[in-house]
């Protein structure tokens, strides 16, 4: 029986590949972290800039979440993408990674990422402190999203456009 | 009241953040154009620029991470919060989408640390290019936003 060509990104994994894999991993992983600690409110410890001093339960003060959200998404995907780099060798034929598909990955994640604090916080503060407040479907929360929206598709296409100019 | 977490040195800090910054814009704009350029792709040169355009960013977040307490307290808390909460909408896109781009700086490190980017496959070259071109516009907005909050208010 005549064997079928197998695409080298498809066989053993190279080196090369797996790096690739860890280090766009730690970047969708990271990203990932960020918006769901966000978007859950995960009690992270905080810095209360006033008292000089750092803590998990809420205190009368001035809070800053910034620092841990931050810290707390690098340390959750670094071990993770460094065990995924040493555990993919074993469960490759469990997995079909191929470099597209972890390119592509995380430059969705990364325009979702930008997009959801885009839209998370000028809801909060541009619309919700600010106003206007409307009970209407077409209020200025359901522009925000379509604004947001259109401008995902238009980052997108550049980037696909970009990718493809460069190396046609 | 005691002075906040390195308030004396905060308005230093700043300028170079903002300088550093800059420095930034520049030269990842320069190492994209020299990779994308469409007659000859400029490796060695745009790859060298693009190494300084993410070690300045790096830099740059990291005293913008050192002059936050004071911002906190004395502009944000003060005057952008109760009166103009917009712009606090604003400074808080800006934060969560450089945290996006300390992210990808550190990947594109990571590319320089493993790779030798010029000879490496087609889809690490590509994925260079992306991460590189987007680094570069998050810094452009990040300069665009710091630019906005400088006019109404600094520390």
């Amino acid at each position: 029986m005549e064997e079928k060509p197998i695409k080298p990104e498809y066989g053993q994994l190279t080196k090369s590949c797996r790096i690739f894999a860890g280090l766009n991993l730690f970047l969708i992983l990271a990203i990932f972290v960020l918006v769901f600690s966000h978007l859950i409110g995960l009690n992270l410890p905080k810095y209360y800039p006033l008292l000089h001093q750092w803590s998990v339960s809420p205190l009368q003060e001035v809070s800053m979440g910034f620092f841990s959200a931050v810290g707390f998404s690098i340390l959750t995907a670094l071990p993770l993408s460094i065990l995924f780099y040493l555990v993919s060798p074993h469960k490759q034929k469990y997995l079909e990674i191929r470099f597209k598909t972890f390119k592509n990955l995380s430059t969705l994640a990364i325009i979702f990422g930008i997009l959801y604090f885009a839209v998370k916080e000028w809801k909060e503060w541009g619309i919700e402190k600010m106003g206007p407040k409307s009970e209407s479907f077409f209020s200025a929360e359901f522009w925000l999203f379509i604004a947001v929206l259109v401008l995902f598709l238009i980052l997108l296409k550049i980037l696909l456009i970009l990718e493809k100019k460069i190396f046609e | 009241m005691p002075p906040l977490f390195l308030e004396n040195y905060a308005s230093i800090f700043k300028s170079l953040h903002g300088g550093i910054g800059i420095l930034s814009l520049i030269a990842l704009g320069f190492g994209v154009y020299l990779i994308i350029k469409q007659r000859k792709i400029d490796w060695n040169a745009g790859l060298k620029a693009s190494l300084v355009g993410i070690i300045s960013y790096l830099l740059s977040f990291i005293l913008g991470l050192l002059i936050y307490p004071v911002f906190r307290i004395k502009v944000r808390a003060e005057y952008f919060d109760p009166k103009l909460p917009w712009l606090t909408g604003l400074f808080e896109i800006k934060e969560y989408v450089g945290a996006i781009g300390l992210f990808i700086a550190l990947v594109l490190l990571g590319y320089y640390l493993f790779f030798k980017i010029e000879q490496s496959e087609k889809p690490i070259k590509q994925s260079f290019i992306n991460l590189l071109f987007v680094l570069f516009l998050i810094t452009l907005f990040k300069a665009i936003i710091g630019i906005i909050l400088g006019f109404y208010k600094s520390i």
